[in-house]
């Protein structure tokens, strides 16, 4: 059971890989601070990938 | 052109500061002699999340990412950005991989990828082929720091023609060989606290000073979308088109999956303690990331800055490199140009070190110790090593004073496509050894040949050359032996993501026909349990010239 539950945590190591759908987001609008929504969304997927891969590390155990 | 004195001060005082640091190293969390490969090559493997942190910082965000990223989307736009998501899919891509590598490295011993090939599948051809692949692949990468430190000396002035041009350049490698020479691992590791100081104080400094007084990031992203719509080029552009989308991807996940097959890479994951330490490090990494996507973008401040890179005296022809340096010099005052300058000078020494030992430890451990001096004793390995990286920092001299500096960013393009090749021999691997030796080898000679085919056949309107101009392959060009499944498609894809994909086909197929006839595997040194042995357990091999 539990490594069952530590298996499912690891599939948010692959949410990240959604940044390589560039159609999600190739546009100019919305800006944000002047910076186009190309630009804007891919420095938030920093962030997601750091709570994705941090999450993994908290809840995935040292074992495997 | 005048030299700029204040820049040249500034920037001297700081390389001296760090050279100081270099020499001082070899004492710095000084555990046994440093005759031994864990201690020079390594570090004596026990740097915590903090220094580990830094080194790493400083062996993958490399002063080319500095000079070439920026430079890049100064001149095509969006395609430059792939540096952003390469840097956002590598750490979940490897934060399980590399605690596996770091664990099985540690019960036995392991020094560099090779060596654990060697210890996994028994093969000396497979452990040389790895060996010599990363050899190969690091030495552009090594060039490519000269190119970055380069362009700094040279927009500081010291911008002479022909051979006498290159001295400045001489003059600081020939520094850093010799404390790297002296100290090992621990250089870089210590010189990294001033590299990453000073680029987040510069890039700080540039990303709030640069918008205010060029109007804001709107209006710079404005005048960089002027720029590539006025220009006739349709692949350029503050968006990704319909002919680059594909190369974006391939080429972001690619490099993503390279980047830690570079031994330099996992030199500076192997030096740290435990598996904690490069866990942390897989979510603290990323910082850099944040700072890397908005040097980035400092190329479109250029554009908006109407910034002009410098002419190269010793090529005669622009010097794209030299934008970002020349960005600084024309927006602010000469000694924060100056120390804008020492951090990518000083942000090239650092990766030159760590890669020339990594370098050096493949060198030593795989050919010297494997094929020409099998009974080494440790002193004998770490001396060969330490020779090994003054000729590797040399031969990367050689490279730069023969060819052009645009020339070496396509040669690091190539390194990129041939260190991928790697992949199921030592990504794979960590996983399972299903995959036949034989398979690998056939893999690796098909990916090897077709991807440097390819890259052979790939102008480069830009520089006019016919050959090897960049990693980007028209659909249109692709060929499996004189087929072209995609003709007349103008669509671009990372040639290193094509050839990989044929290696890994190769070598499942021809593993299934040896798997079909039985032949032997070699033999396995690892187990199921080397892979999770963490810090403390007893299965750990005890890292020489410890003294506690």
């Amino acid at each position: 059971m539990r490594i069952m539950s530590q298996m499912w945590w690891k599939v948010l190591l692959l949410v990240p890989l959604l940044v390589l759908v560039t159609p999600l987001y190739n546009s100019d609008e919305p800006r944000v601070w002047g910076f186009p929504l190309f630009y804007w969304v891919q420095f938030l997927f920093v962030p997601l990938g750091v709570i994705c891969v941090a999450v993994v590390y908290l809840k995935a155990g040292d074992r495997r | 052109m005048t030299v700029r004195w204040t820049e040249l001060i500034i920037f001297a005082a700081l390389f001296v500061l760090v050279t100081g640091l270099g020499f001082y190293a070899a004492r710095w969390q000084r555990g046994g002699a440093l005759d031994h490969l864990d201690e020079w090559g390594l570090g004596g493997r026990r740097f915590g999340s903090w220094v580990t942190w830094f080194l790493i910082g400083g062996d993958l965000y490399t002063a080319y990412t500095f000079v070439a990223v920026p430079a890049l989307m100064f001149g095509a736009g969006a395609m430059g950005f792939f540096a952003l998501p390469y840097t956002v899919l590598v750490y979940p891509l490897v934060f399980l991989p590399l605690v596996r590598m770091w664990s099985v490295s540690r019960v036995h011993g392991y020094v560099t990828p090779a060596d654990f090939v060697q210890g996994r599948y028994g093969s000396a051809t497979l452990a040389l082929l790895v060996a010599v692949t990363g050899i190969v692949a690091t030495m552009p990468y090594i060039a490519l720091q000269l190119a970055g430190l380069e362009a700094v000396l040279r927009t500081m002035g010291l911008n002479g023609g022909g051979l006498a041009g290159h001295a400045p350049l001489f003059i600081a490698f020939v520094i850093l060989a010799l404390y790297t020479y002296q100290s090992g691992l621990r250089a870089p590791a210590l010189i990294a606290f001033v590299k990453d100081a000073l680029i987040y104080l510069v890039i700080i400094a540039a990303v709030v000073i640069l918008p205010a007084k060029l109007g804001g990031w709107g209006s710079i992203f404005d005048a960089a979308n002027a720029k590539f719509t006025a220009t006739k080029t349709p692949s350029d552009g503050i968006l990704l088109g319909a002919n680059n989308r594909l190369q974006y991807i391939t080429l972001a996940l690619g490099s993503a999956l390279a980047l830690f097959l570079y031994p330099h890479a996992v030199t500076g994951a192997l030096a740290s303690r435990s598996r904690g330490v490069i866990k942390r490090n897989m979510v603290a990494l990323p910082a850099y990331s944040l700072v890397l996507g908005l040097l980035a973008l400092l190329g479109y401040a250029a554009i908006a800055a109407h910034t002009k890179p410098i002419v190269n005296a010793a090529t005669g022809r622009g010097d794209s490199n030299t934008v970002i340096p020349m960005l600084f010099e024309g927006q602010f005052p000469s000694w924060f140009a100056g120390i804008a300058f020492a951090a990518i000078g000083i942000g090239a020494l650092v990766p030159a070190a760590i890669m020339s030992i990594a370098a050096a430890n493949l060198w030593t451990r795989n050919i010297y110790k494997a094929y020409l001096h099998r009974d080494a004793t440790t002193e004998q390995e770490c001396r060969q090593a330490k020779i090994a990286s003054l000729v590797v920092k040399f031969g990367a001299v050689a490279l730069i004073v023969l060819i052009d500096p645009q020339y070496s960013i396509d040669l690091q393009l190539i390194g990129g496509v041939i260190i991928l090749q790697t992949l199921p021999m030592v990504a794979i691997a960590l996983y399972t050894r299903w995959l036949h030796t034989w398979g690998l080898v056939a893999g690796w000679i098909v990916g090897m040949g077709w991807g440097l085919t390819l890259l052979y056949g790939i102008p480069n309107p830009a520089s006019g050359k016919q050959h090897f101009g960049g990693s980007a392959l028209a659909l249109d060009k692709l060929s499996i032996v004189g087929w072209q499944p995609f003709a007349g498609s103008p669509t671009q894809v990372y040639v290193g993501f094509v050839a990989l994909i044929g290696n890994l086909v190769v070598a499942i197929l021809v593993t299934i026909a040896l798997r079909q006839l039985r032949v032997s595997n070699g033999t396995d040194e690892t187990t199921a349990q080397d892979y999770l042995q963490d810090e403390g357990s007893a299965h750990l091999k005890p890292v020489a010239g410890m003294l506690r």
